[in-house]
């Protein structure tokens, strides 16, 4: 095993890590702000696949289809909080409940891509794939494309959180939503806003894993979803940098280790990894600033 | 401790009890079983084949694949006259992939259902749980796995006319062989499904004096295998073997052709055919490369013949999503020669219990003296009112059942000729498996 080797795993572990932030993010987005660990989310991120796929199919190219799954993304996770979730927060259920709820949910959504769609694989009409090499590591036009989306993406949502009324109004909600209630801020507003953003991230997440899949069937986000909640829960589930670092670490790790021992257990390693932090610092590499125990209503 | 040997009342009392209730309970038993299999078989109404299957989950489409070639066989038999005035339907067992879910489906299918005579499956991911399940119920099964653990493994009802995985691996490597590669990568994803084959591709590869260039278990379903692909690019290889899920496939083989600018030819046992993995691979490296690249080392059937031909008609006329998909693929035909067999089985026992007609099943499928060569349901139906022996020899082709009920059967190397037919270019005899296997190859 030589050191060109790692650098090349490094390489591709940033690729990977790209995706696998798109959906930590959006995952620990709708925790941090509403405590619902939505497990769902890889329902919305398949559902956003196949909107682009008709899209794409239908002559589009991939990047507006891409721009239009995300906003389909954006709805559905709303109109999923606004419409499925809430009644059943209203009715009192608790948060291992609401988890529940969550992968019911989840499973009906992913049963309903196969009732439309089928069994069968698909695949995005993409561009062509020019290669680029820079010393030991590859990486395609696709992929550079990627990274800047995941990049842009998430400095988009630290600059929306952080520079603007929306952004401290979520966050103000998210720390503790019954005083900003008292300050005058509409929460509910704000927790549509929430939803609707992080849903954004499930689509363009849902996509970018489609494309870099190649071929992909209603169960493939299903798939993706232990790594990136492992993501989420190792940078610190509710807060969305800690997720892009959790992204990171679980994205080049897998990779490493491939690289270096039996590529078979490439998911173990991120769980190790998991695992060890875990022992070391509990609520993640950047716990959020307060502890919730209960969904927000 | 207490001698209880040395108290002959005490000794005498428990055993008496625990023996009496062992009885009852053996008694129950034997009577439920009894009761079960009679309440199963002894219908007037229609008899019912399983189709135990992934219908659902990473591997959904065996499911309708299996269904097609059980309502193929099940349409030309109803249209004869049914067997023995009964009439026979296919019912899908929905295994989704895992044993929890298998498990309870396969128990209520076989405690619910009413005149089950057979089932097709289980497929690799639940065989191991649900074949002793359907052999404890006296079910006859035509199961669609290839794991080793049934070659060498005595199942009163367990049937199997695919090549076990060993033998696939040998397959394997014979053509790679033929096609004068040296160094061969086996890559094939780390669960039950897709290992079996590798100590045969290992035992060829040196038998055959060729050599193993890379050894690659790979995680399935990930978002990349580009460090997986750097390692194959480093090891050199000529050609990649060994069984990959359809996406972990595309995904794969997209990195390799992304990252090296080019593909190397990919040897597994799905049909270029199968809808799921034809529209994987062709979505991913192009339909071109596809062509050109893959080969399918499969049970060797034969596309033409009376017994296709027969299959191919009626299944064309069948009411379920685009029956020509299925036309080529021979995890549609197998199930469709299983029915017959079954069916055949029970005309030549003159009874529809399995465990009446189980011990046909061999008969009818091995070759014998005196015994009429039929390649249709009717054929032999009016061959056995005849009064003859029959030996059906339909679209799968070189069946011999042994002792195990196993057939290790013959393999055929086949390419995608579009748009979705298959053709034939090289086939491989049990005897050239055999003759690998041994070591005896020089």
């Amino acid at each position: 095993m030589n050191a060109s080797t790692i650098v090349a795993a490094i390489g591709f572990g940033v690729v990977t890590a790209s995706i696998l932030s798109l959906g930590s993010v959006g995952f620990t987005l709708q925790y941090g702000m509403s405590n619902v660990f939505n497990l769902a989310f890889a329902g919305v991120m398949g559902g956003a696949e196949y909107v682009a796929l008709a899209i794409n199919h239908a002559g589009l190219n991939i990047w507006p289809s891409m721009a239009l799954a995300a906003l389909f993304g954006g709805a559905a996770s709303a109109a999923l909080n606004k419409f499925v979730y809430m009644p059943f927060i209203r009715r009192g259920v608790k948060t291992f409940g609401m988890v529940i709820i969550t992968l019911s949910v989840w499973t009906i959504i992913q049963y309903v891509i196969l009732a439309i769609v089928g069994a069968t694989a698909s695949s995005y009409q993409l561009p062509s794939k020019h290669l680029y090499v820079v010393g030991p590591i590859r990486i395609n036009g696709i992929q550079i494309i990627l990274i800047v989306i995941a990049v842009v993406a998430l400095a988009l949502l630290e600059v929306f959180l952080r520079r603007t009324l929306w952004g401290k109004a979520i966050r103000g909600a998210a720390t503790n939503a019954p005083l900003a209630r008292a300050s005058g801020i509409n929460v509910s507003r704000i927790m549509d806003a929430t939803w609707f953003i992080s849903g954004l991230f499930a689509g363009i997440a849902g996509v970018a894993l489609a494309m870099n899949v190649a071929s992909f069937t209603y169960t493939t986000s299903g798939n993706f979803l232990v790594v990136l909640v492992a993501a989420a829960i190792l940078g610190g589930v509710g807060r969305p940098s800690g997720a892009m670092f959790g992204a990171l670490i679980v994205g080049i790790a897998t990779e490493v280790s491939a690289a270096i021992f039996n590529p078979a257990y490439k998911d173990v390693t991120a769980f190790v990894l998991l695992a060890l932090v875990l022992v070391a610092k509990p609520a993640g590499l950047f716990p959020e600033a307060v502890q919730r125990k209960e969904v927000v209503l | 401790m207490a001698d209880r040997s040395m108290n002959g009342s005490v000794f005498d009392s428990s055993v008496r009890t625990a023996l009496c209730l062992s009885l009852t309970a053996i008694l129950c038993v034997v009577m439920s079983d009894v009761a079960g299999a009679t309440s199963r078989t002894s219908t007037t109404g229609p008899l019912t084949i399983a189709s135990v299957q992934t219908f659902s989950g990473s591997t959904a489409s065996f499911g309708p694949e299996q269904n097609a070639g059980c309502l193929t066989a099940v349409g030309i038999i109803n249209g004869h006259g049914g067997v023995l005035h009964h009439q026979l339907r296919c019912v899908p067992v929905d295994t989704r992939s895992d044993v929890v879910d298998s498990v309870p489906a396969v128990q209520k299918v076989i405690s619910t259902t009413k005149g089950l005579v057979g089932a097709l499956g289980p497929s690799s991911t639940t065989a191991s749980a649900d074949v002793p399940l359907l052999n404890a119920a006296h079910v006859p099964m035509f199961a669609d796995t290839g794991q080793t653990e049934f070659t060498k493994k005595f199942f009163k009802y367990f049937y199997r006319i695919i090549a076990g995985d060993d033998s696939v691996g040998f397959a394997y490597v014979i053509w790679a062989k033929q096609e004068g590669f040296k160094r061969i990568a086996a890559v094939y994803v780390n669960n039950s499904s897709n290992e079996g084959a590798v100590p045969g591709i290992l035992a060829a590869i040196k038998s055959l004096h060729l050599k193993l260039a890379v050894k690659q278990a790979v995680a399935p379903d990930q978002t990349s295998y580009n460090s997986e692909v750097l390692a194959l690019e480093h090891s050199k290889a000529q050609v990649i073997v060994g069984t990959m899920d359809p996406q972990t496939a595309a995904t794969y083989l997209t990195d390799l052709k992304n990252l090296t600018g080019k593909l190397l030819p990919y040897y597994s046992e799905h049909s270029a055919a199968e809808p799921v993995f034809k529209k994987a691979l062709e979505g991913a490296i192009g339909k071109a490369a596809f062509v050109k690249y893959y080969r399918s080392i499969h049970p060797a059937s034969v596309i033409g013949g009376t017994a296709f031909s027969a299959f191919k008609k009626t299944l064309l006329t069948l009411s379920i999503p685009d029956p020509s998909q299925w036309i080529n693929d021979p995890y549609a035909q197998g199930p469709y020669d299983a029915v017959n067999y079954m069916a055949l089985a029970m005309l030549e026992a003159h009874s529809t219990t399995p465990t009446v007609f189980a011990p046909f099943i061999a008969q009818v499928a091995n070759p014998g003296k005196g015994k009429e060569v039929v390649h249709t349901f009717s054929q032999g139906k009016a061959a056995i009112a005849a009064g003859h022996k029959v030996r059906y020899v339909g679209i799968y082709q070189d069946v011999v059942l042994n002792r195990f009920h196993d057939s290790t059967g013959g393999f055929v190397v086949t390419k995608l000729a579009p748009p979705a037919t298959t053709a034939p270019i090289y086939t491989i005899s049990s005897a050239q498996v055999a003759k690998v296997s041994s070591g005896s190859h020089s």
